[in-house]
């Protein structure tokens, strides 16, 4: 009986899902890029593609210019005597950016979340989801998930998701920093209220924004504050 | 569309070290086995959208290329690009806050002649014998979580293993078929109440 069912879904199935083919300009375009961003990571293997240091080499460029005109250009214009001439040759460039971050080792711990009170005047209950550390590289998780953990907790309305944040270990041009955390009270917490609801799977994924996140104080320290939002997902339980 | 044969291991491991080292040649051979599988893979799970289907795909072979010295050979390469298309087909949806829809054609089941299943099959027989009754399957499979949708089309359509949709879907293989008898149930129910208009 199963292998005629399976049979019916793959005919059905087969019937609907044709294999689709791409357009051969995509195709091409897309191998195009590829190969180059292929090139480009070889070429510059420890730089990850960050927008804030090509911004500031940018910015940096446009300064220059910006001297360039004053020192240079201005009193060459004022001048009355162009008799001892010479040549003034514009460039522009894209410096290289200030810094380099390859590595920012987050180690997170007691994990809580937190079920609102079922009885009017109570204050709700903290409840453990994950005790132990956990601990990743925030660049590593661009665009994929880390499963830290899970636990199964009673149904029910929740309100707040609340951690420990240990110092965290950066690499920065090549060498490895220690930046301490900063958090209003000593602990990440997070308002955003999710259901747990009966045979159900709810996921909360934390969405760090590695950039942001590390900050860089004028007198030369480095600090992680971190900028998070939380994301919250459902799925029926597969098991 | 079934899996590119993944050839013996030593293959695959040159090919992936050759990613590391940028080499083009290696990416060539990657992009010729295994683009037109990913690309309809990619597009049947997000409503036959051509322009969709390029973003992710594109996403896609990015990722392997940044992730090609995370990968530690424990499954086979086709194996790990699926994992990540399903993955950015996931966030897709996610980035849409649609989750588990799809953007079906538009079907207007009034328009659609109601015949009652009579004959005693899993599905009517009569099913994908006009465009009409197709678009009807078609929008039953829409009603479909998208791991339901995943597992039929890896299952049925690319006709890979319960093993390998397990890695690639990260869920245990007890789980994975569990979840294939979960979604026929869902596609059989979802037919009938359309089909019974």
């Amino acid at each position: 009986m199963n292998d005629y069912k399976d049979q019916e879904v793959r005919r059905l199935l087969k019937e609907i899902y044709k294999p689709a083919d791409a357009s051969p300009e995509f195709k091409e375009k897309l191998f195009n890029h590829l190969s180059e961003k292929l090139s480009a990571q070889t070429a510059s293997p420890t730089r990850p593609s960050r927008a804030k240091p090509r911004l500031w080499g940018i910015v940096a460029a446009i300064i220059a210019l910006v001297l360039i005109g004053y020192f240079v250009l201005l009193p060459l214009i004022s001048s009355p005597t162009t008799a001892n001439a010479g040549t003034l040759e514009i460039r522009v460039t894209d410096a290289p950016p200030e810094r380099v971050v390859s590595v920012i080792d987050v180690t997170i711990s007691n994990i809580q979340v937190h079920q609102a009170a079922t009885v009017e005047g109570e204050e709700g209950e903290w409840i453990t989801i994950i005790e132990d550390a956990r601990a990743f590289d925030l660049l590593q998780l661009s665009g994929v998930e880390e499963i830290l953990g899970e636990k199964e907790i009673e149904a029910g309305h929740y309100t707040q998701i609340r951690m420990d944040v240990a110092p965290v270990h950066a690499v920065i041009d090549g060498e490895d920093v220690a930046a301490g955390v900063v958090l209003p009270s000593g602990e990440l917490k997070i308002v955003g209220s999710f259901d747990i609801e009966p045979d159900t799977r709810t996921i909360l994924t934390i969405d760090f924004d590695a950039e942001d996140s590390l900050v860089f104080t004028g007198e030369g320290k480095v600090i992680f504050k971190p900028v998070v939002k939380l994301i919250v997902t459902t799925a029926e339980e597969s098991t | 569309m079934e899996m590119a044969n993944a050839d013996s291991q030593p293959e695959e491991t040159k090919l992936i070290n050759g990613l590391r080292r940028g080499d083009t040649f290696a990416l060539e051979l990657l992009y010729q086995r295994y683009f037109d599988q990913i690309y309809s893979l990619v597009f049947n799970q997000v409503g036959r959208n051509h322009s969709i289907t390029e973003d992710i795909v594109q996403e896609t072979f990015l990722a392997a290329i940044n992730s090609a010295s995370n990968f530690r050979g424990q499954s086979k390469v086709g194996t790990w690009l699926y994992s990540i298309a399903c993955h950015k087909v996931t966030d897709y949806y996610r980035r849409q806050g649609r989750e588990a829809k799809y953007n079906a054609r538009n079907v207007n089941v009034s328009d659609i002649e109601a015949n009652p299943n009579t004959d005693g099959k899993l599905f009517p027989a009569r099913l994908l014998e006009s465009e009409e009754t197709r678009q009807l399957v078609e929008q039953a499979l829409s009603r479909l979580p998208l791991d339901y949708r995943q597992v039929l089309i890896l299952k049925y359509v690319a006709e890979i293993p319960v093993a390998e949709i397990s890695e690639i879907m990260e869920r245990s293989q007890k789980s994975v078929e569990g979840l294939l008898t979960r979604a026929r149930k869902s596609l059989r129910e979802n037919l009938a109440e359309l089909d019974e208009g």
